[in-house]
């Protein structure tokens, strides 16, 4: 018997341990995953026409932070002004896309039971693109306060249209998850549709500007840019974060999520909406950056299993990592000259989602 | 008869194109109002001088409008008083100071006079500079395929601030000492990061260097604020004696609508001049009326398409910056011409390459006289490039007839 109760007992002692180490696992990764957005967003800082050296970034934050003027002119105040003012916005404009399309990958994942589902693939992506080039085609231009919010708003109300659509699919035809995927990228290539044709009848000037504007890029960022997206960012994540026990019983399937007391189709109409919310105030801002709510999520569950609770925020710790990489890579390789983020980030992710795909065959792919 | 006409017309013309390139001394341009923008030019004209006063006081005094006087108000404080006399006197004796200017949006803009080195942003604003003989003021310059060492010389060689001609790179800019200000064009695809600039206390200043007429206001205020005044009038000059000539032959008075060409503008590779375009008006002001009803700055014209064929110019002028180096006539022509084959125009022998460097009012002489040779005079385009070179360039060792492509036509060709 006492053989029996110390098999037992040393049985569940093994579990524990092994379960703290699986804790253990999960929380270091988030922790290495934070400790590189910050050494990354520290060169990311020395990157630029003006020579600062790594330490030094970190310095002139610290002072700034203390309140530190410098007389206009010297060399202090030019140190200051470009990390603050030309480097910073655009360090945390990475982060916080990073962040934000990843919680929405895999949200998106998670809520349609599909691999494949990100912010491009449910066509919000695409519908916030085509917002702003209607915008763009009406004469809006970046060049003015008015016309960049003017912009950004198309985007705003663009994205949210296909999220709409799906809703109303979901609440009135009986879908499947998969369904809604197919009707997102229906409505990816409407959107897409439109907007070659809107483009092909404008001037060669609007077509420039829509041209640059939907190639993902962070080298524009200006302060101004970061409260939206920072705001949608922030309560999305959390309202995410604190619902990650209702998203791993979405995985489970509607029937078996009602059963344990979850209305899945509400949830899902809250959670698409708040979403579009978050997809367009990252795209507007930045076009099309795609592959890391893809890719972030999956190299998350490869590592740490499929549990919502730390997929989420260690995807959003691998997001900010993998486009601050991105954009210290188009920076870096092609220097002094440089290649969007969007472009980089295709590249990167394209053969990484590959390689996930054949070595994992199936298993880690999968979300339920 | 038509002979004789025609004679007489050459004689007259030949005799205009030799009093215009005499010296004649107390030229002031007084025929021109609203180019110098500069607050304190209260009356309007292309001097900042003891008139200016004189306006002011008859303004406060009730005898003028101040309406009729936008640049009045020499201290922008919403009143015209004593206030703007003392300002203007102080300008009048080139004091540096804070005063205020029209940029070319029309938008009210202060700098420090005179203005600093400058970082130059764009072809047509490096003409600008160069032609007043401003280089001593240019510390850096965008990057830029399209400026032509053979223009700016020595300036070719100052340090690049940014990877694209439309851009300045706040980062490379903060490395050279002493930038206080950056110059560039109407266009607003120039400098788009301009609060950047202003926020660091570097002024953006945005002067019309490449639309028609606007430009000659844009060299006149240039030079004001740069301190290359004197300069500046004699380039103005130069371009006043261009546009009088033109006018005096083939103006808005001098021939009715009925007897003119009419003409298409080509700019890039077959991007055909709307009215918003530089070239639409450049077209107009040698003379010819434009057929362009389309408000966008150009409309590209694919290999295709067929819906310029109605349009049926006289003319197609296709400006192309083509360099003062060698040019291979022949690949131009079918790089460029290919799209206008089926035109009209282009059967007749009536399209033409022009070269883009030269500045904008040496342009419009070329073009008046592929328009009107037997009026303006064939050679009235070369003579007035030879001028410019010799006087407002560093290629002054040039021979526009014998060492530059200014024109390209199909009887090149032939030859």
């Amino acid at each position: 018997m006492s053989g029996d109760a110390g098999s037992s007992e040393f049985s569940s002692e093994d579990m524990k341990e092994q379960y703290h180490s699986y804790i253990l696992r999960k929380i270091l990764f988030i922790i290495l995953c934070f400790i590189l957005v910050i050494i990354l967003g520290g060169y990311a800082l020395t990157i630029g026409g003006r020579e600062i050296a790594h330490l030094d970034v970190y310095r002139i934050l610290w002072e700034h932070l203390n309140g530190a003027e410098y007389p206009r002119g010297t060399s202090e105040w030019w140190d200051d002004y470009i990390v603050w003012e030309i480097r910073l916005p655009r360090v945390l404009m990475a982060i916080i896309a990073g962040i934000s399309l990843s919680v929405c990958g895999v949200a998106m994942q998670s809520m349609l039971k599909n691999p494949l589902a990100d912010p491009y693939t449910t066509g919000m992506a695409s519908g916030a693109v085509f917002g702003a080039v209607v915008a763009i085609v009406l004469g809006m231009s970046f060049t003015t306060a008015m016309g960049m919010y003017g912009i950004v708003g198309n985007a705003f109300i663009g994205g949210l249209i296909p999220a709409l659509v799906i809703i109303t699919i979901s609440k009135f035809v009986r879908t499947t998850p998969a369904t809604l995927i197919l009707a997102g990228i229906a409505l990816s290539y409407m959107f897409n549709a439109l907007k070659t044709l809107l483009l092909i009848t404008t001037n060669e000037e609007n077509i420039q500007e829509a041209y640059i504007w939907q190639i993902g890029s962070v080298q524009d960022a200006v302060w101004a840019d970061i409260p939206l997206m920072f705001a949608m960012t922030v309560i999305g994540s959390i309202f995410l974060l604190s619902t990650s026990r209702q998203l791993n019983l979405l995985t489970l399937g509607d029937d078996s999520a009602r059963s344990l007391g979850l209305d899945a189709s509400q949830f899902r109409t809250v959670c698409l909406i708040l979403l579009s919310l978050m997809i367009a105030s990252i795209v507007s801002f930045t076009g099309i950056i795609g592959f890391v709510g893809l890719v972030a999520p999956h190299m998350v569950r490869m590592i740490l299993g499929a549990d919502n609770r730390f997929i989420t925020p260690a995807s959003m710790a691998l997001g900010a990592t993998l486009i601050l990489a991105a954009d210290v890579v188009g920076r870096t390789i092609v220097a002094p000259g440089e290649l969007p983020v969007g472009i980089i980030m295709s590249f990167i992710g394209a053969p990484i989602f590959l390689y996930l795909i054949i070595r994992q065959k199936k298993g880690y792919g999968e979300v339920y | 008869m038509a002979t004789i006409a025609i004679a007489s017309i050459l004689v007259v013309s030949g005799l205009g194109l030799v009093l215009l390139s005499q010296e004649s001394d107390g030229y002031r341009s007084t025929d021109f109002p609203e180019r110098l923008m500069i607050f304190g030019n209260a009356n309007n004209d292309d001097y900042l001088d003891e008139d200016d006063i004189t306006t002011l006081e008859k303004i406060i005094a009730g005898e003028l409008d101040a309406e009729d006087h936008p640049l009045a108000d020499a201290n922008q404080d919403g009143v015209i008083d004593q206030k703007d006399i003392d300002m203007v006197r102080k300008m009048i004796d080139r004091e540096p100071m804070e005063i205020y200017y029209l940029n070319a949006h029309g938008d009210v803009k202060s700098v420090q006079y005179p203005v600093g080195d400058v970082a130059v942003v764009g072809t047509g604003i490096m003409g600008a500079v160069m032609s007043i003989g401003a280089d001593e003021k240019v510390a850096a310059r965008s990057f830029g395929a399209t400026y032509d060492r053979t223009l700016i010389g020595d300036l070719y060689d100052v340090p690049i601030i940014s990877d694209s001609l439309f851009r300045a790179d706040v980062e490379l800019v903060s490395n050279i000492d002493g930038i206080t200000a950056i110059l560039t064009q109407e266009s607003t695809r120039y400098v788009q990061n301009a609060d950047v600039f202003e926020n660091a206390g570097i002024d953006v200043i945005r002067i019309a260097a490449t639309d028609g007429l606007d430009t000659i206001g844009g060299i006149l205020t240039l030079g004001y604020l740069l301190g290359f005044e004197e300069q500046a009038n004699e380039y103005v000059r130069f371009c006043d004696e261009i546009i009088s000539y033109i006018n005096d032959r083939v103006g808005p008075d001098m021939m009715a609508d009925d007897e003119r060409v009419t003409s298409l503008s080509v700019v890039m590779i077959n991007s055909v001049s709307g009215k918003d375009s530089a070239y639409f008006s450049a077209t107009q002001i040698a003379g010819s009326i434009n057929l362009a009803d389309w408000d966008d700055t150009t409309q590209r014209f694919q290999e295709g398409d067929e819906w310029l064929l109605s349009y049926d110019p006289d003319f197609i002028i296709h400006a192309r910056g083509i360099g003062y180096g060698d040019v291979d006539i022949q690949a131009t022509w079918d790089q460029y011409g290919q799209y206008f084959t089926e035109m009209r125009a282009y059967k007749e022998g009536n399209y033409h390459i022009l070269n883009g460097n030269p500045p904008v009012i040496v342009r419009i002489a070329y073009i008046a006289s592929i328009f009107y040779p037997d009026i303006i005079g064939e050679d009235f385009g070369d003579i007035k490039h030879q001028e410019f070179l010799d006087k407002f360039s560093n290629a002054d060792n040039l021979n526009v007839k014998e060492d530059v492509v200014s024109t390209i036509n199909v009887h090149m060709l032939a030859a």
